[in-house]
Parts: structure tokens; C-alpha cells; sequence
């Protein structure tokens, strides 16, 4: 890399503030987060999705969202010392 | 789950104006891009602007390797784009006046919208466009915003914040004091 030799950009412009990041970041993190969040079910082994199909496929649940839903509330009802805290409906 | 995979699978498509590559090239830290985004598409407009802040080895590099890439703008789009190009220049904040020196930033943003790239955020960092990319309602950061999430993270220390910032500034990029100070300060209260 010869990066001594890499000019900057637009040095007659004005560039971003420290409102600007902080809106910036906050950006980011949401971006993330809400990635994050739809990687989860591609982020899944085959087996746990054979198993998702499966709930679906029986009529057990309408469709994988579901099966994740009751999934996880039934392990906190399980696991968890005060469920009824953090489990409502 | 391995967190490793996790986190690789969560990363955003972006498009770049120049700028926050050649900031991320001046202090040789583009693997803080490669934390948060998968990709990151450009306008073939950008490669001249490349090429004249010698940053053409840096780009082509990147595009080689699949983490930059460059697309052509149809009729329809250059249209669009120097409609947008003409706000930028109007805008209070632009120094520059001519609407065909925004243009590369305008075609940026131009990308953004194209459906197929799925494309989530935009990166830019002068305050004109800025101005423009917020009224088109496009999610934007800049090189600054990714250094300070990656002190908040732990991925680099805050010494590293200022002295990265400090590297861009001293070939010419306009990061002000306050900018710096509250990158770190970002960092060091997310910690």
C-alpha cells in the first residue's frame, strides 16, 4: 500500500459533525441489529429447520415464525426462575 | 452457534462515495469496513475519482477480491443522477457550486436505489450530499461512524480512533477536532 500517497477527498467541502456521527452510529447499531436479526433463521443447521418444517408441515404451527415464537417462550416458561415476568399472553 | 459465521452472515450491503474509501485507505484500515459490511457497490464515476487521488491500485484491489463493485448507470439513471447532482450543488452546505462535481456522489446514490443490489446503507460524508441523501430517506454512515463502533466494540482501542483520524487528516481530509474527540469519547462510553 503507498497509502502516504492517497489525497483526500472533496477538501473544499464540508464534512460531517459530531451530530452527524452520532446519528451515524446509531445508524449502524439499528442496521445491525435488525440484520442480525433476519440472519438468524439462515444461520440455522438443516435438522433444526427440518424440525421447523416439520411443526408446519403437521399443522402443529401456521408457519416457522410461530414455531420460533412458542419455541422460545416454552424454554423460558421452562428455564427461567420468574417466567411470568418475561412471558406475557 | 459460532459466532464467527454469525457475524460474517450479518453485514450490510453498502454503497460508497469516494470519500470514506479513501479515508479507510489513507490510514490502511479497510478491514474496519470488512467488520460491518459485506459489499460495497460503486459507480464506474468513482474510478476516475480514484484514479486521480491515487488510491487506483487500493480500488482495484478491493474489486478483485469481491468486496468492491463497480456498476454502470443506465440512460435512465444518469438522468436521475444529475437531477440529484444539481441539489447537492444547490445545497447551502455545498462549497462547490458546478452540479458535474457531485455527480459521482449523486450516481451513488442513484445505486442505492436499484432493488436487486439490496442495498441498506450509503456511505458519504460531506455535508451537501448529505443534506440530499437524508430528503431521498437513505440510511447513511461514513468511514468516522464505522471507527467509532469499532472502539465501542473493543475492536480498536481509542489511542487507535485518534490516531486513524489524525492519519486521514493529515493528507488533506477535513475531520475536525470535535469530530475526533467525539469519535473517541463515543468509543469510550459504549465500552
Amino acid at each position: 500500500m503507498k497509502e502516504g500517497y492517497i489525497t483526500a477527498h472533496e477538501p473544499d467541502e464540508e464534512l460531517l459533525g459530531p451530530k452527524d456521527l452520532e446519528e451515524d452510529v446509531a445508524t449502524l447499531d439499528r442496521l445491525l441489529a435488525e440484520k442480525r436479526k433476519a440472519a438468524i433463521l439462515s444461520e440455522l443447521d438443516p435438522e433444526t429447520w427440518h424440525l421447523l418444517e416439520e411443526l408446519v408441515e403437521q399443522g402443529i404451527c401456521q408457519d416457522e415464525k410461530e414455531a420460533v415464537t412458542r419455541a422460545v417462550r416454552a424454554f423460558v416458561l421452562a428455564v427461567s426462575p420468574q417466567p411470568y415476568r418475561l412471558v406475557r399472553g | 452457534m459460532d459466532n464467527s459465521t454469525f457475524y460474517v452472515s450479518s453485514r450490510l450491503v453498502a454503497v460508497s462515495n469516494t470519500g470514506p474509501l479513501l479515508s479507510a485507505f489513507q490510514c490502511g484500515r479497510v478491514d474496519l469496513l470488512k467488520l460491518y459490511l459485506a459489499v460495497i457497490h460503486i459507480p464506474q464515476s468513482e474510478l476516475m475519482e480514484f484514479e486521480r487521488h491515487n488510491a487506483s491500485e487500493e480500488i482495484r484491489s478491493l474489486i478483485a477480491e469481491g468486496f468492491v463493485v463497480v456498476h454502470h448507470l443506465g440512460p435512465e439513471e444518469c438522468t436521475k443522477a444529475e437531477e440529484l447532482a444539481k441539489n447537492i450543488a444547490a445545497s447551502v452546505e455545498a462549497r462547490v457550486k458546478e452540479f458535474e462535481h457531485h455527480l459521482p456522489e449523486a450516481e451513488a446514490m442513484v445505486l442505492m436505489r436499484r432493488p436487486e443490489l439490496g442495498c441498506e446503507v450509503l456511505l458519504v460524508e460531506e455535508k451537501a450530499a448529505r443534506e440530499v441523501a437524508r430528503e431521498l430517506k437513505l440510511e447513511i454512515t461514513g468511514f468516522v461512524g464505522i471507527v467509532a463502533k469499532a472502539a465501542s466494540e473493543g475492536i480498536i482501542t481509542i489511542e487507535e480512533v485518534q490516531c486513524l483520524l489524525e492519519m486521514c487528516r493529515q493528507k488533506g481530509t477535513r475531520y475536525s477536532d470535535a469530530l475526533i474527540e467525539w469519535a473517541q469519547e463515543y468509543g469510550r462510553e459504549r465500552r
